[in-house]
């Protein structure tokens, strides 16, 4: 019997935990299906959506007769159109997801970045949406075209687990490559550290926003690089780069680091301000299943 | 610069401790594969230079902190520096020459009415110096007499006090022993805490214990105070004026002597004192006899114009304890310390003597035993009194046993044939436990049976082999090397002694103790021989006591010999030697050994003597006895003030005031004559500051440097702000925006 890939990476009290969870665009899409998201599209549904003055060649049977009835003027009701959603998960595979701290139980950001994405893939799919896969480093490594079919997920985690980090994180011209995978309007997660230049990540982010994509940013950070909580001197080696290796006391580091990680994350929360990208910025010690629960039911309230 | 501990300053190599866990910590570091390198390589670029400054400047601040807290323990001192108040605390040693000059009359000083002596005096500008000192100063009291002893209370207020009962206090000293006395004073100093350091020799400048060769150690001593780390400035004192023909009514007393030396209970002691007059009229005396503080004579002397009379006492022990007699003359002069003198007297119970004699004659005087005895008991028998040193028992040769030798000290055995090997063995044990023997051979003995009897070696008593009894016709004479010495009168009776008949006797040769032969006949053959067994001593006596053999026992030497005889065999001190207060007791040790010591107002205490050395015993302020416990040997010592060679000299015999002035100035030392003038001097002379101050304030400024450094170095407790979802509360875009 082949186990199925999901059960290697999600608990089944994790897939128990997302089971229950539906995940809805919230701009409009473009679906291939019927499906839950709004559509841009109207269409035949149960959900109103308004009155439009009657033109030539508009169906008879959509003219509201009561409101012309009222009004002695022709009205035609519009509904809703609901469509499926083509999500895309970026997942980051540059060397630096490769750090595992001391609270994080072994777990990398790379395997926390895994595990969240098959959360999201599993529940998109159970919802009959479309998922697609992009890994990268610094360059796009591997494309995955989005499909709804259940065996899919099956494909995505297969090639998700093979992965190996490498390499740097450059998300800015990845993003540029990825243009031209997402024409269609959907949902991009980027799951990374977003570590790397903030000012060429907004851009391309922001033409991923302007060609129509809903952007997720999933930004996968450990406890250590966050509080930096190290205290004798240290041979910090760098996981990117073999040959980047600084010999540092870093109890008198310390405040110069925390104070540029703190510029680099409020660059990073102000651009996803403007560009109206969702930051959702995680810690590899909270439970990934309970952290995307959270971020949905917010998600659903706002 | 100069430092007041010295051994202190070495803390300051401390400096290499946090130098070493600098370096340490250097070599050891781990190594972490790091995600956000960008953060940290940027914080390193921009800082590096910033923060190794600051690490350099933690590190130097951190060695300097131990090399300054031992610089200022270690107490550095700047002498060329003057502290102008004169406030400055100081640590003074005041040598106080308490020697019996001391307590001379000082006419000139004083209210009318009030005798001083020099002493009181002392004592008075003492209380006045202590007063005056700065306050936070030390002192301390080194009495000068011999023997040397130190008053190191710290507290100047509890030396004045202690000063007061100085002049009632039983102890007297010797003479002025400067060289003792400024050592003393000197390790007293060094190890006080005052940059200034005085000592101050108070004296009465007597010529005998000033001048020559004292004038040169007193130029040694200033050298070696001014060659200290921190130098000892040392100035004079001078409290004797001088008393203008005061001496010329003087009464001493020269001498003290007591005839004969041990005594027993109920016995007759004849005590005889010399007194001098050195005035120019004759003077009536009265003259005391006391045992502690008991008057037991008095007489009424009178004596010529400058001349000497000697005053005889009787006195008769009635306990058998070592008594001190004192005599007084009680008599007012300017130099009242010659008006008495004492003496230790031995009284002991008299020896208990067992006489065997083998030739038991019923009529008097003819056999030997009543020469002994007679010779042993004088007193007893010539005039009926008590007063002997002995009791003697007289037993026939078998009719004693061992049990009977218990109630002995000594034996004395006359005249014997022969004795049975039990009776040897008894004799044997008896001396090996302390007893005395005495071997008289006469013309009962048989020569073949006493050769073969067992050698001391072999556990008996025979020293060596008899030859045949013979006539001859000579004397006797002392051996080079004596058990014991002979008095004048005696060597005298004994060139007349002349022999009839004699045992000959060849010593053994190569003894484990050699025997000691005190006289010889004519022809150096041995007479009496004697040799130490166990803890007793048997003596032989190649002829014997009566005037068959030799007219010995008619001559006055007879008596004192077999008395110094039989004292020495059981035990008794042959001398009893004296020494001066002050002054040192002496012995001669024949081989290394330890001695158990007691000398008057000291504390028991234990001496290793290096053997064929002389050994200092130790000296004393207190008259007494003192005891030394060697083995099973036992040395007795008295300890008394004769005051004899110091008899007028004391008063009249003072530097002139030039030969102080030139004194002083070759020992580099001030000459002062009162407090006032020292006190005034010491105020503008005070040099010497300390710098400890500095050092603590740099101290505390290095501690306040380290913590500001160390907290601008360490890291804040709280983390950077990072949201997370599970707590985040806005920064959301909002739904449907687009």
């Amino acid at each position: 019997m082949t186990a199925n890939p999901l059960f290697r990476w999600l608990k089944p009290t994790d897939i128990e935990k997302v089971s229950v969870l539906q995940m809805l665009a919230r701009d409009a899409v473009e679906g291939a299906t019927g499906g839950i998201h709004r559509s841009r599209h109207v269409g035949a549904s149960v959900d109103f959506k308004e009155h439009r003055p009657y033109v030539h060649g508009d169906e008879i049977r959509s003219i509201d007769w009561k409101l012309f009835g009222k009004t002695d003027r022709l009205y035609i009701r519009q509904y809703e159109d609901e469509t499926s959603v083509r999500a895309m998960l970026v997942v980051d595979q540059s060397g630096s997801m490769n750090y595992s701290g001391t609270r994080s139980k072994d777990l990398t950001k790379h395997d926390y970045a895994i595990r969240l994405a098959c959360c999201l893939a599993y529940l998109l799919v159970s919802q009959q949406d479309s998922v697609g896969l992009v890994t990268f480093d610094t360059a796009i490594r591997k494309h995955i075209p989005p499909r709804s079919r259940p065996d899919h997920l099956r494909l995505l985690l297969e090639s998700l687990a093979s992965a190996e980090c490498r390499g740097e994180t450059e998300l800015g011209p990845v993003m540029h490559q990825l243009l031209s995978l997402c024409r269609k309007r959907g949902i991009v997660m980027v799951l990374s550290d977003c570590f790397g230049n903030a000012t060429e990540l907004f851009r391309s982010l922001s033409m991923l926003r302007a060609n129509n994509q809903e952007v997720l940013l999933f930004q996968i950070i450990d406890d250590d690089e966050v509080d930096f909580p190290f205290q004798n001197r240290t041979l910090f080696r760098s996981l990117e780069l073999k040959e980047q290796q600084l010999l540092v006391d870093p109890v008198s580091l310390r405040q110069y680091y925390l104070r540029k990680f703190a510029d680099h994350q409020e660059s990073i929360q102000v651009g996803c301000k403007q560009n109206r990208i969702d930051w959702i910025p995680v810690r590899t010690s909270e439970p990934f299943s309970s952290v995307l629960a959270t971020y949905i039911a917010r998600r659903g309230q706002s | 610069m100069t430092f007041l501990n010295a051994l202190l300053a070495f803390g300051a190599t401390a400096f290499a401790v946090p130098l070493l866990i600098h370096l340490l910590n250097r070599s050891k570091y781990m190594t972490i594969d790091w995600g956000a390198m960008q953060f940290l390589d940027s914080s390193v670029k921009v800082n590096s230079r910033r923060i190794q400054w600051k690490q350099l400047l933690l590190l130097l601040i951190r060695c300097l902190i131990p090399i300054l807290l031992a610089l200022a323990m270690a107490r550095p001192l700047i002498q060329t520096w003057k502290d102008a108040s004169g406030t400055t605390p100081m640590s003074l040693a005041i040598v106080l020459d308490d020697s019996l000059s001391m307590q001379s009359v000082n006419e000139q000083a004083g209210r009318i009415g009030e005798q001083r002596n020099r002493l009181q005096q002392a004592i008075w500008q003492i209380q006045e110096i202590l007063e005056g000192l700065p306050a936070g100063s030390d002192a301390s009291i080194i009495l000068g007499g011999r023997p040397v002893e130190t008053w190191a209370e710290h507290q100047p207020s509890q030396l004045a006090k202690r000063l007061v009962g100085l002049n009632d206090r039983v102890e007297s000293a010797g003479r002025l022993d400067l060289a003792e006395g400024t050592q003393a004073a000197a390790s007293w100093v060094e190890k006080s805490s005052n940059p200034r350091r005085h000592m101050l020799v108070i004296s009465d400048f007597q010529a005998s214990e000033w001048k020559s060769p004292q004038q040169d150690l007193a130029r040694d001593v200033a050298k070696q105070l001014s060659s200290r780390t921190v130098p000892i400035a040392w100035s004079f004192m001078n409290v004797a004026t001088r008393a203008q023909e005061a001496t010329k009514s003087n009464v001493s007393i020269l001498s003290f002597e007591s005839i004969p030396s041990q005594v027993v209970p109920q016995g007759k002691l004849t005590l005889s004192v010399l007194l001098q007059n050195d005035s120019q009229q004759a003077v009536q005396v009265p003259v005391v006899l006391m045992e502690g503080l008991e008057e037991l004579e008095r007489q009424s002397v009178s004596i010529a114009a400058d001349s000497t009379t000697t005053v005889r006492f009787g006195w008769t022990p009635k306990k058998a304890q070592d008594t001190l007699l004192k005599v007084i003359a009680d008599w007012t002069d300017a130099s009242p310390q010659d008006h008495s003198i004492t003496k230790v007297v031995r009284v002991r119970e008299p020896a208990k003597i067992l006489i065997i004699d083998g030739d038991r004659k019923p009529e008097a005087m003819q056999s030997e035993s009543d020469f002994v005895r007679l010779a042993l008991t004088p007193f007893s028998l010539l005039r009926g009194e008590p007063g002997d040193l002995f009791t003697t028992s007289v037993v026939d040769a078998g009719g004693w046993n061992e049990a009977m030798l218990k109630d002995y000290q000594g034996v004395v055995a006359c005249n014997l044939a022969d004795l049975n090997p039990d009776q040897r063995k008894w004799l044997r044990g008896f001396v090996e436990q302390g007893g005395g023997l005495l071997f008289s051979l006469g013309d009962k003995v048989q020569v073949d049976r006493v050769n073969a009897w067992e050698t001391v070696a072999e556990g008996g008593l025979r020293i060596g082999s008899l030859g045949a009894r013979g006539a001859w016709d000579g004397s006797i004479k002392p051996t080079a090397n004596p058990a014991f010495e002979f008095s004048k009168a005696s060597l005298d009776s004994l060139g007349s002694a002349r022999f009839v008949a004699r045992n000959t006797m060849k010593l053994d040769e190569g003894q484990a103790i050699a025997p000691i032969t005190s006289l010889a006949y004519d022809d150096d053959q041995p007479f009496l021989v004697s040799v130490a067994i166990g803890s007793g001593r048997c003596f032989w006596m190649t002829s014997g006591c009566d005037d068959d053999d030799s007219n010995l026992p008619a001559l006055p030497v007879f008596l004192p010999l077999v008395q110094r005889m039989m004292t020495t065999a059981v035990g008794w001190p042959v001398g009893w030697k004296e020494t001066e207060l002050g002054e040192n007791w002496i012995e001669n040790v024949s081989q290394s050994k330890k001695i158990a010591l007691q000398v008057p107002g000291h504390t028991a205490r234990e001496v290793l003597a290096d053997p064929a050395s002389v050994v200092a015993l130790g000296s004393s302020r207190l008259e007494g006895i003192g005891q030394a416990v060697a083995d099973q040997e036992r040395l007795y010592h008295g300890f008394a003030m004769t005051a004899q060679d110091r008899k007028q000299e004391l008063v009249r015999d003072l530097m002139a005031i030039e030969e102080q002035e030139k004194l002083a100035q070759s020992a580099s030392a001030s000459m002062h004559q009162d407090a006032k003038h020292w006190l005034e001097q010491e105020r503008t002379n005070s040099n010497g500051k300390e710098l400890w101050t500095w050092f603590w304030l740099g101290l505390l400024a290095m501690f306040l440097a380290e913590m500001f450094l160390q907290q601008s170095l360490s890291p804040r407790t709280s983390g950077a702000g990072m949201p997370s979802v599970m707590g985040q509360e806005t920064s959301q875009t909002k739904r449907g925006a687009a």
